[in-house]
C-alpha cells in the first residue's frame, strides 16, 4: 500500500514530507497519484513553488481539513485573511498564493484567494487610488 | 392604438401584474424620460474613446441611482453609454482640461485671500515692531513668502481638485464640469501644475509624495502657523485608506504582473459590473481583462435610459443574455457600421421597451442565434419581423401587445420559424388574412399558443386549421376571440394532448357545451373567465370534479418574467 506521507521538493531544493490525505486538496498532486500505480516513493517535484508558500499552503490544508466540503465561502476568505495576517500581511502572501494556488489546482484556495483580492479591490472608489494601493504604473504619460 | 390600448386595459385582469402596473404608469414614465433627455449633457463630454466616462458622476446624471438594489447593481453598464470604444486619447484629456481649469483660478483665490489676509496680520505685527527702516525687508519677505504661497496654493488647489475628482462619488459639488472628467486627466492636471511651479514638484507618479513635497517647501519657507494648517489640511486629501487599510502600504511592486490573465480574470469575475467597468480605466491590461466576453454575459439593464450609442455598446460586450424590459433608448442607438456586427446575443427581453423601429431592425440585424425573445408592447414592422425571422433557432416569442404586424410579416414569421415551441402573439390587432396566415403556416413544433383578443378575425374554421397543424399543441389560449360558436368544440377536442385550454369570455359559446370537454383525457385545466355565474360556476366544477377551472387568470406562454420576479428571464439569470 502507498505510505502515508510523500515527499515535496520545493524549487529551493527542500524536502518537505507531508501527509499524503492532506496534499490530496492539491489538484496538480491528485493527477500524479492516478498516474503513479506503485508505491509513491519517489519526490514529487514542485519546481514553481517556494518552502515559504507551501509551507502556508500546508497551513491552509490543515484548516480545509477541519472543515466539511460546503464551508461558506466568506468562512473561507476570513481563514486565508487571517493567514496571510499571521505571516506578514503584505501583499506578496496573497499573490503568491493565488499563483501557487493555480499552479497546484487547489480550487478552494483559488477561489478564496481571488475574492479576497476582488473584496479589497471593491474597497477603493477610485481608479487612481487602486493604482496607488497596488503600484500598478500610470499609462497615461 | 387607443382601440387597442382601451382593450388592453378591459382585460387588466387577465394580466401580469407587470403589464398592469406598466399601463397606468405609463404616462409617468413618460415625462420621467423626457426630464432625462434634457438633463443629459451636450455631445461634447461623451468622448467615445474615453474611458474615463465610466464613472458615477455620469450615472448619477442620468438619474440612476448607485445603491446596490437588486435592479441597480448593473446601472454602472449605462455607463457604457459614455464610452464607445476602448483606447483612451490624449484629446479627450486635453479636451476636459478646460472645464477643470476654470475650477483653479476661483479656488486659489480663495485660498490666496485667506493666505493674504494672515500673512499681513503677522506682517502687521513685525511691522509694528520694527523701526520703518526695516519695513522694505519685511515687504520683500512678504511678497516673497507670497509668491511661494501662491504658487503652493495652486498646487495644493489643483492637487486637491484632483484628489476630490478621484474620489468621484464622494465628491459633494454637482458641477458639470466635475462630472465628466476623466479620473486620468488627473495626471495631466499634474502636468500642467508642474510647468507652473517647477520649484516644487518632482516628477512623481505618488501624488502622496508630490503633496508632501509641497508641505516640505511651505515648513522650511514660512513657519507660520496658517500654511502649515493649510499643509495638514492638504494632507487629509489624501487620507482615502482607513486605518486598518495602511498596513497594506504599496511597496512599489505591481503583483498583478504576476498573475496571468487567466487569473485576473478569475479575480474579476467576482466583482459587480460597476467595479468592472472602473478596472477598465485602471491599466490598459485592466482594460483589456474586464473587456472580456465571459464577464459580461449576462445584464439586466431593465428601467434605465440608453443614452446614443450606448445600445451598440452594449452588444458589443458579447453579452448573451440581456433584459431591457421597460428600457427607454435614444436616438440613435446604432453607428450606420453597427449592422455588421453580429452579437451572440440568446435571450432577449425587450418587455416594454421604448426603441425606435429603426433601432429594433438594426438590433435585430445583429442578431441570428437568439432563442427566446419578448417583444411585448412594443411597435414592429415588416422589416423588424424579417430580421427577427431570420433566427431560425427561435424557441419562443412573446409578442403580445405588439403593434404593427401584417399578414405579411406573420406569416413570413411562421414559415422561417420553424423550431418554435411557444408562441405569444395575443392582442396584436391581427387582420383575418393575418389569423389565416397565422395558422396555416405555423409550426408543428409548437406546443404553447396564444392568440388571445383576435375579436371578430379568429374563426372556427381557423381553429380546425390549427387543429390540423398542431396536433400536439399542449397549451391553448383562445380567450377574448369572440367570433368563436360553438361549432368551434369538436375542433378542439381533436386536440388529443390538449392540458389547458382558455375560452375566457367567448360569448357566443353556451356553457352548456363545455361538459363536452370532460371527453378531453389530457385537459386539466380550463379557463372561462367572463362566461357563468357564480350559481352556474358551482354546477359545473361539481359535473367537472377533477379539472381545473379558472386557475390562470395571467397567460405565461413566453413570458419572461412571470409574477413579480425579476431577476430572471426564461428562468435565466441575468446577473453573474
Amino acid at each position: 500500500m502507498p505510505s502515508v506521507f510523500l515527499q515535496l521538493e520545493t524549487n529551493d531544493g527542500k524536502l518537505h514530507i507531508v501527509e499524503r490525505a492532506l496534499v490530496k486538496q492539491m489538484g496538480i498532486i491528485r493527477e500524479m497519484l492516478k498516474l503513479e500505480c506503485g508505491d509513491t516513493t519517489e519526490v514529487i517535484p514542485l519546481p514553481r513553488v517556494d518552502s515559504e508558500t507551501l509551507k502556508l499552503l500546508l497551513k491552509w490544508c490543515e484548516s480545509m481539513k477541519s472543515w466539511t466540503d460546503d464551508a461558506e465561502v466568506s468562512v473561507r476568505i476570513n481563514i486565508l485573511k487571517r493567514l496571510i495576517q499571521r505571516s506578514g500581511g503584505d501583499d506578496e502572501v496573497l499573490f503568491q498564493l493565488i499563483t501557487a494556488a493555480n499552479y497546484l489546482q487547489m480550487d478552494s484556495l483559488l477561489d478564496a484567494g481571488t475574492q479576497l483580492l476582488a473584496n479589497i479591490i471593491q474597497s477603493y472608489d477610485s481608479a487612481e487610488e487602486l493604482r496607488l494601493r497596488f503600484s500598478i504604473a500610470n499609462e497615461e504619460e | 392604438m387607443s382601440a387597442r390600448k382601451h382593450r388592453g386595459s378591459e382585460n387588466m385582469e387577465n394580466l401580469c401584474p407587470v403589464t398592469r402596473k406598466r399601463s397606468t404608469s405609463k404616462n409617468g414614465t413618460a415625462a420621467a424620460s423626457g426630464a432625462l433627455v434634457s438633463a443629459t449633457k451636450s455631445s461634447n463630454y461623451e468622448h467615445p474613446s474615453s474611458p474615463s466616462a465610466l464613472t458615477y458622476e455620469a450615472l448619477e446624471e442620468m438619474g440612476i441611482g448607485m445603491l446596490d438594489s437588486e435592479e441597480s447593481s448593473s446601472s454602472a453598464l449605462s455607463a457604457i453609454a459614455l464610452a464607445i470604444s476602448a483606447s483612451a486619447t490624449s484629446d479627450d484629456n486635453s479636451s476636459e482640461m478646460t472645464p477643470m481649469s476654470t475650477n483653479v483660478p476661483p479656488m486659489a483665490h480663495q485660498m490666496q485671500q485667506q493666505q493674504r489676509r494672515s500673512l499681513n496680520s503677522t506682517a502687521d505685527t513685525t511691522l509694528d515692531s520694527s523701526v520703518s527702516g526695516n519695513t522694505t525687508v519685511v515687504e520683500d519677505a512678504q511678497q516673497r513668502l507670497l509668491r511661494q504661497s501662491a504658487e503652493k496654493l495652486q498646487a495644493l488647489a489643483q492637487a486637491k481638485r484632483t484628489a476630490l475628482g478621484s474620489e468621484g462619488g464622494s465628491s459633494n459639488s454637482n458641477s458639470p464640469a466635475k462630472r465628466f472628467r476623466n479620473p486620468l486627466s488627473a495626471v495631466t492636471c499634474n502636468n500642467q501644475s508642474e510647468s507652473q511651479s517647477p520649484l516644487n514638484f518632482q516628477p512623481s507618479t505618488s501624488r502622496l509624495a508630490q503633496v508632501r513635497q509641497a508641505n516640505k517647501a511651505a515648513a522650511a519657507s514660512s513657519p507660520l502657523p496658517p500654511t502649515r494648517r493649510l499643509g495638514s489640511a492638504a494632507e487629509s486629501f489624501f487620507v482615502f485608506r482607513t486605518p486598518s487599510m495602511s498596513a497594506h502600504i504599496n511597496s512599489g511592486i505591481n503583483y498583478f504582473d504576476r498573475l496571468s490573465d487567466e487569473i485576473l480574470l478569475g479575480i474579476f469575475k467576482w466583482l459587480p459590473k460597476k467595479t468592472l467597468l472602473r478596472m477598465a480605466t485602471v491599466s490598459k491590461r485592466f482594460n483589456r481583462c474586464s473587456r472580456d466576453e465571459t464577464l459580461w454575459t449576462r445584464l439586466d439593464l431593465g428601467l434605465r435610459t440608453f443614452r446614443p450609442g450606448a445600445l451598440e455598446q452594449i452588444m458589443r460586450r458579447g453579452v448573451q443574455v440581456l433584459r431591457l424590459a421597460q428600457t427607454t433608448v435614444q436616438e440613435p442607438a446604432f453607428t450606420p457600421s453597427a449592422a455588421a456586427f453580429k452579437s451572440r446575443l440568446q435571450y432577449l427581453d425587450l418587455s416594454m421597451a421604448a426603441i425606435s423601429k429603426s433601432s429594433l431592425r438594426t438590433l435585430f440585424s445583429q442578431c441570428r442565434q437568439l432563442k427566446k425573445v419578448s417583444l411585448e408592447s412594443t411597435e414592429l414592422d415588416d422589416d423588424i419581423c424579417a430580421e427577427m425571422a431570420k433566427n431560425k433557432s427561435l424557441e419562443a416569442v412573446n409578442m403580445t401587445m405588439a403593434s404593427g404586424l401584417t399578414a405579411n410579416s406573420v406569416r413570413l414569421m411562421m414559415e422561417s420559424l420553424t423550431n418554435l415551441s411557444s408562441l405569444n402573439i395575443s392582442w396584436t390587432d391581427l387582420s383575418a388574412d393575418a389569423v389565416t396566415a397565422l395558422v396555416t403556416n405555423i409550426s408543428p413544433n409548437v406546443i404553447r399558443l396564444n392568440i388571445a383578443g383576435c375579436r371578430r378575425v379568429l374563426f372556427d374554421s381557423h381553429v380546425a386549421t390549427l387543429q390540423r397543424r398542431c396536433p400536439q399543441l399542449l397549451e391553448l389560449d383562445l380567450s377574448d376571440c369572440n367570433s368563436l360558436t360553438p361549432e368551434v368544440i369538436p375542433a378542439i377536442m381533436k386536440f388529443k394532448m390538449l392540458e389547458y385550454l382558455s375560452v375566457s369570455r367567448c360569448y357566443l359559446i353556451p356553457a352548456t357545451r363545455f361538459i363536452e370537454l370532460k371527453g378531453m383525457p389530457s385537459l386539466t385545466y380550463l379557463d372561462i373567465f367572463g362566461m357563468l355565474s357564480d350559481a352556474a360556476m358551482e354546477v359545473l366544477e361539481k359535473q367537472m370534479p377533477k379539472m381545473g377551472i379558472n386557475k390562470f387568470i395571467h397567460s405565461s406562454v413566453s413570458r419572461p418574467t412571470v409574477g413579480t420576479r425579476r431577476t430572471s428571464i426564461w428562468g435565466l439569470r441575468t446577473r453573474d
